[in-house]
């Protein structure tokens, strides 16, 4: 038997040395949330379909970038649990920046959740979080408050003969949207409750507000009037669900 | 006692256990091999200037000071191609490790690369410093590693820096990798104003306020403190993209929206170049800010962020406009950075 101890006593010093992790003081799973986009209901393709809005224009995407932040979960109307996972971004284009994962979520059953779109304050300013070289061009001007971008939402568009660009950025804490879903989540150890999120891009372009880009500048930096219209619009482009096996 | 029964032999306890423990063993050993070897070598710590963002550096190339003097030795060495040249060739110190003269091609300017993942004016060349330096020795100088190898002084370099019995030309990006990661340009007159070491003069403020404010809205490519954004835009150089190399991003996308499409310079010592552009067609920066005064061209695959609110992608600077943004650019020169002797020539 002491052949085992052994055994057993190196494998837990071989296998301890390899990670760090924290002691669990209550069964905990994991919470995944997968970013799909749609243009009505086509799978967004970036860069290379142009796409009718409401406004009679056709848009393409060449860039679609955010963050997300502040996960919480709630039930019977009161807030649980909340993440203390930076923001994380999400990038349309590439198939593996499309997933938010938060580790450590109590186990249990909840029956709402929320997030913000953008960056909740406690890390919008400067250096508040660290991002990748690849989040680089998300920073805010300082001069206009500093923090991060909270999306980039860039592209073409054409209208008969017309053609030309839009460029709808948000930041800045008065333009952060949150998000609110009934879905009842049962959060079980060790196991991943995921969760669809689906934007639909049209929903940028209208409701309640129609952004007809052939009269009107797309280019909303520094434009508070049509960053709060992003803003209105923006409480309707996602929905969520569970994921089916 | 018998563990591990089958139907022809059945192994004694003792044995089967030594066996797991020699397995452990090599587990955890094979696991320290990196550590071992680099335990002989000196750390070097690479400071984060104010303000950067976080370093990415692969896990098996931590910057040890033999590792680095080893890039720096190679960085200036012509052994690296067929044709006499050395990286020093072309990125030149005192230039800013780039090299530029007029009409011609700006070359990838060598100051905080370590922060980019996109390089090539076309972006053609995408991933860690180490995936752009093995690109450099394998296609671009195409290097002869056999003079490496026979070489009287890299084969004992390279063992003691990477523990390498025959030098590969994963080695040898790597090297330089270390090397170039440490060609870091922050102490210039921009960078001692932001730390409160000094002040810009009147005509450089209200440059700084015109580059950074919606006016100029130049930071939405160039953002500070890196002066790049690691993306590619078309800036509006051209409205039809016949030749090929003014068709930039389309070359590794295929796709027509990124006809035009260049990666973001990085401003950093912009005042000692004398050619601009993918392509050189600019001579001084008098001649670049007139472009994005007057001279942008519409396309289909124009940028989105050119169009600014007033709907016009000519932002129609003054002169004194023009003036205040070139002083302002100058601030960006760093002196210590180009004639630092850490990076010069050993």
């Amino acid at each position: 038997m002491r052949q085992f101890l052994t055994f057993f006593l190196l494998c837990g010093l071989v296998f301890s040395c390899s990670k760090d992790e924290t002691a669990l003081s209550e069964p905990q799973g994991r919470i995944s949330i997968d970013f799909r986009h749609f243009a009505g209901t086509d799978s967004l393709l970036i860069g290379k379909v142009y796409y009718p809005n409401a406004a009679g224009n056709e848009y393409r995407v060449s860039y679609l970038k955010y963050f997300i932040s502040g996960l919480c979960l709630y039930k019977n109307g009161r807030k649980i649990w909340q993440t203390k996972t930076p923001p994380i971004s999400i990038n349309a284009k590439y198939q593996d920046c499309l997933q938010a994962a938060f580790e450590q979520v109590p186990v249990g059953s909840y029956d709402s959740l929320s997030f913000a779109f953008g960056i909740v304050p406690e890390y919008n300013y400067h250096g508040g979080f660290e991002i990748s070289n690849d989040d680089y061009d998300m920073y805010w001007p300082i001069n206009l408050g500093g923090g991060y971008h909270f999306m980039k939402f860039e592209g073409h568009w054409r209208d008969g003969d017309e053609f030309g660009t839009f460029a709808f950025h948000v930041g800045a804490k008065e333009n952060l949207i949150i998000h609110g879903f009934k879905l009842p989540l049962d959060v079980q150890e060790a196991q991943s409750t995921n969760i669809i999120m689906t934007m639909n891009t049209h929903e940028w372009f209208e409701n309640p507000y129609l952004f007809d880009l052939s009269k009107e500048n797309g280019y909303t930096m520094g434009n508070q009037g049509q960053m709060n219209n992003l803003v209105l619009n923006g409480q309707h482009v996602f929905k969520a669900k569970l994921q089916d096996f | 006692m018998r563990l591990f029964q089958t139907s022809q032999k059945t192994l004694p306890a003792s044995i089967v256990v030594s066996i797991l423990l020699v397995m452990l063993l090599s587990m955890a050993l094979s696991c320290q091999k990196e550590s071992n070897q680099t335990t002989r070598l000196k750390p070097y710590i690479i400071e984060l200037p104010n303000s950067f963002p976080r370093l990415e550096i692969p896990d098996d190339n931590q910057p040890y000071m033999e590792r680095i003097a080893l890039g720096r030795k190679l960085y200036y060495d012509s052994t690296l191609s067929n044709d006499g040249r050395a990286c020093a060739s072309c990125h030149i110190q005192a230039q800013g490790f780039t090299k530029s003269s007029q009409n011609v091609m700006p070359v990838l300017h060598h100051a905080n690369l370590a922060w980019k993942n996109l390089y090539m004016w076309d972006g053609s060349q995408s991933g860690s410093l180490e995936e752009l330096m093995y690109f450099e020795v394998t296609e671009f100088f195409n290097t002869n590693l056999s003079k490496f190898n026979s070489h009287p002084e890299y084969p004992a370099l390279f063992k003691e820096a990477y523990n390498s019995s025959t030098i590969t030309g994963e080695d040898l990006a790597k090297a330089l990798a270390q090397f170039v990661r440490t060609l870091i340009s922050a102490n210039s007159k921009y960078d001692q104003v932001m730390s409160g070491q000094a002040t810009f003069t009147e005509l450089e403020a209200k440059g700084h306020a015109i580059f950074t404010g919606e006016r100029g809205s130049c930071y939405h490519c160039h953002i500070p403190p890196l002066f790049t954004d690691n993306r590619v835009h078309n800036i509006g150089l051209d409205s039809t993209y016949e030749i090929p190399a003014n068709q930039g991003y389309f070359h590794s996308t295929g796709d027509s929206s990124h006809l035009g499409h260049m990666r973001t310079a990085n401003l950093r010592n912009i005042g000692l170049r004398s050619s601009f552009m993918h392509d050189g067609r600019f001579n001084d920066l008098k001649q670049v800010l007139e472009h994005y005064s007057n001279g942008v061209k519409q396309s289909p695959s124009l940028d989105p962020v050119m169009i600014k609110s007033n709907g016009s992608a000519k932002l129609h600077f003054t002169t004194e406009e023009i003036e205040a943004l070139e002083a302002f650019l100058k601030t960006l020169t760093d002196s210590t950075f180009i004639s630092n002797p850490e990076l010069s020539q050993a």
